[in-house]
């Protein structure tokens, strides 16, 4: 049986060619599913330690879009191993997208790589989507949190109409609404009407789990 | 003296003593706006206005009409027509109108190797089909779509500049910060045209030294971008940042900085200034930053200001920093105390002048009340 904290630092310390070889050594040992469970959460374990290298400024966004990579085809390695309706029970449901006008989208997909390490389920809608969009899958998976993605400033009035629209929907104050990207700020926040705001997807993250705790 | 040669000239006297390294009487005011904005000011439709550059006279002249500056405050740099010519994927329009650059990958990993070698045959023979889908075809072919394409930009920028020209020249605006070709720096033009961001920071990590003989590789090709055919006095290119603030120092020391500074020093030798936007924060950067040359103008998004005005702007020429989106949700008097905080700090310099922390791209991201008083306020109190 692998040494699940090793691997958990190997991933930590963004050792690709190490979780690689750990992970083929693991699978040539014929594991049990509960022990593939084990690996699987071993390497989330080791995305935590990503985050707080990232949020006290050791590691830097290309850092942790690497250790999102690593993570996902360590995942798919395991896949194959692992009991149909294996795995953790979801710690919330987040709807995702890049708010309407706005087609960016590497924000986005680094607070969805984190937060399905963080054990949340992530519906992803994509880039330049309605407001419609997201009470649509909100109602449709019962959503805990909706993350709102933007680049451009022109995403801050989109962001605005997505919330008023969730309003309207009744269901704003059944569900958080986290904002983030390069034109969110204090200031934008307050005029939009989010709970949450942040350019650090790593604290976004956090933020989520405190919401859905 | 007409009012307006009056202006050109009290604007111009304060562009050229900013530029020439001496402290110039007040802060020059530069605020910037994309068309989108001022399409969105002028109530006029964004999309006939990519389609019918006649357009853009009423649509600039409303952003002047409404906001302070003492250059022309537009900045379009995007033309839909030529992109929907050459079927582009790196450049498409979003579902308001508005041109926007999408993650691509033009350049796969296997292309490293003959790139390095030849990067201009790589970038005509390979990349050009793959990003631009009407130059995928056969050579007769491809040498419309082509040359379709440059007459379409070529009336584009030049109906562009003769309205900038002719707008200028009435109101009385100064000399801008962009006098002359835009180019990048060589890491990004792999990042953002070629590999792609994700796959760039990626490549960083798995094949450094192939991403570094890149770098250098494609190094003539955007120095060759920078310089004009045809010199002329006071030449100032403009190079948007991208990617440094996302890697790591390792990373950016040996991989993104050297061709950076190589092209900078070597426009500088050129006589070309550079204007360059730092995106995002690059106050981790700043020592890096204060050895380039004098020419190289900083255009800042963020950052810490002190910093930039200890450093940086102990020698060169800086302004940014300013968000216009706080006017959403902050008092007119709030906006203003948030200049003034800003010019107390950057006016030491004797080096700063007054932009947006980038420009305004939806005029429904400001209030235009406020967005008035602080550009007045600059005008009329930030004397040194």
């Amino acid at each position: 049986m692998i040494d699940t904290a090793i691997l958990k630092q190997k991933l930590g310390d963004l050792d690709e060619d190490g979780v690689i070889q750990a992970l083929d050594e693991f699978i040539a040992g014929n594991p049990s599913p509960e022990e593939t469970q084990l690996v699987v959460e071993a390497c989330q374990q080791g995305m935590e330690i990503v985050g707080d290298n990232f949020e006290n400024g050791t590691y830097f966004v290309g850092d942790l879009m690497y250790a999102a990579q690593i993570l996902t085809s360590s995942l798919e390695t395991l896949k194959p191993l692992m009991s149909a309706g294996a795995g953790q029970a979801s710690k919330g449901t987040l709807i995702l997208g890049t708010v309407a006008g706005d087609i960016h989208d590497i924000g986005k997909n680094i607070f969805k790589a984190l937060s399905e390490a963080a054990g949340f389920k992530v519906v992803d809608i994509g880039i330049d989507q309605p407001a419609a969009a997201f009470i649509e899958a909100a109602k449709a998976n019962d959503a805990d949190l909706i993350g709102l993605s933007g680049v451009l400033t022109l995403s801050i009035a989109s962001m605005k109409e997505t919330i008023e629209a969730l309003q309207a929907a009744g269901l704003r104050d059944k569900i958080k609404v986290l904002i983030g990207g390069n034109a969110v700020s204090q200031e934008a926040s307050d005029f939009i009407g989010a709970d949450y705001w942040t350019k650090n997807a790593a604290a976004a993250v956090k933020k989520g789990l405190e919401y859905v705790s | 003296m007409s009012n307006t040669a009056e202006l050109f000239a009290e604007r111009s006297s304060v562009r050229e003593d900013l530029f020439a390294g001496k402290r110039p009487k007040r802060v020059l005011v530069f605020p910037n706006f994309s068309l989108e904005a001022a399409c969105g000011l002028a109530d006029v439709s964004l999309l006939d206005s990519h389609y019918d550059p006649a357009l853009a006279e009423k649509t600039y002249e409303k952003v002047c009409d409404t906001f302070y500056s003492d250059t022309f405050p537009m900045t379009n740099l995007r033309y839909p027509p030529v992109y929907q010519i050459l079927g582009t994927k790196n450049w498409v329009l979003a579902s308001n109108g508005a041109v926007q650059h999408p993650e691509i990958e033009t350049m796969y990993e296997e292309d490293y190797d003959e790139f390095i070698k030849n990067p201009y045959d790589m970038i005509v023979e390979k990349f050009l089909p793959r990003v631009c889908r009407a130059l995928d075809t056969d050579p007769i072919n491809r040498g419309i779509v082509f040359a379709k394409a440059l007459r379409s930009y070529s009336e584009q920028v030049t109906t562009y500049f003769a309205t900038m020209g002719r707008i200028s020249a009435r109101y009385g605006y100064s000399t801008g910060l962009i006098t002359s070709p835009m180019t990048e720096a060589p890491f990004d033009f792999l990042a953002d045209q070629l590999r792609g961001f994700k796959a760039i920071l990626m490549d960083c990590r798995r094949i450094p030294d192939k991403v570094e003989a890149a770098a250098e590789a494609v190094y003539p090709l955007m120095l060759k971008l920078a310089i004009p055919t045809q010199p002329y006095p006071g030449m100032q290119g403009f190079i948007p940042l991208h990617l440094a603030p996302y890697m790591n120092p390792a990373q950016f020391e040996r991989l993104w900085w050297p061709t950076y500074e190589k092209l900078v020093v070597e426009m500088d030798n050129n006589n070309i200034g550079t204007t360059f936007f730092a995106e995002n924060d690059w106050t981790r950067y700043l020592d890096y930053l204060t050895r380039l040359p004098k020419s190289a103008v900083a255009w800042v998004e963020d950052g810490d200001m002190q910093k930039y005005t200890d450093t940086f702007g102990k020698d060169h020429v800086f302004g940014g920093f300013f968000d216009p989106t706080i006017t959403l949700s902050k008092s007119k008097e709030e906006c203003i105390d948030v200049v003034k905080e800003m010019c107390d700090i950057c006016m030491k310099s004797g080096h700063f002048f007054f932009t947006f922390n980038k420009s305004v791209m939806d005029i429904a991201s400001i209030d235009i009340v406020k967005l008035q008083a602080v550009l007045e306020w600059v005008r009329d109190k930030a004397y040194y």
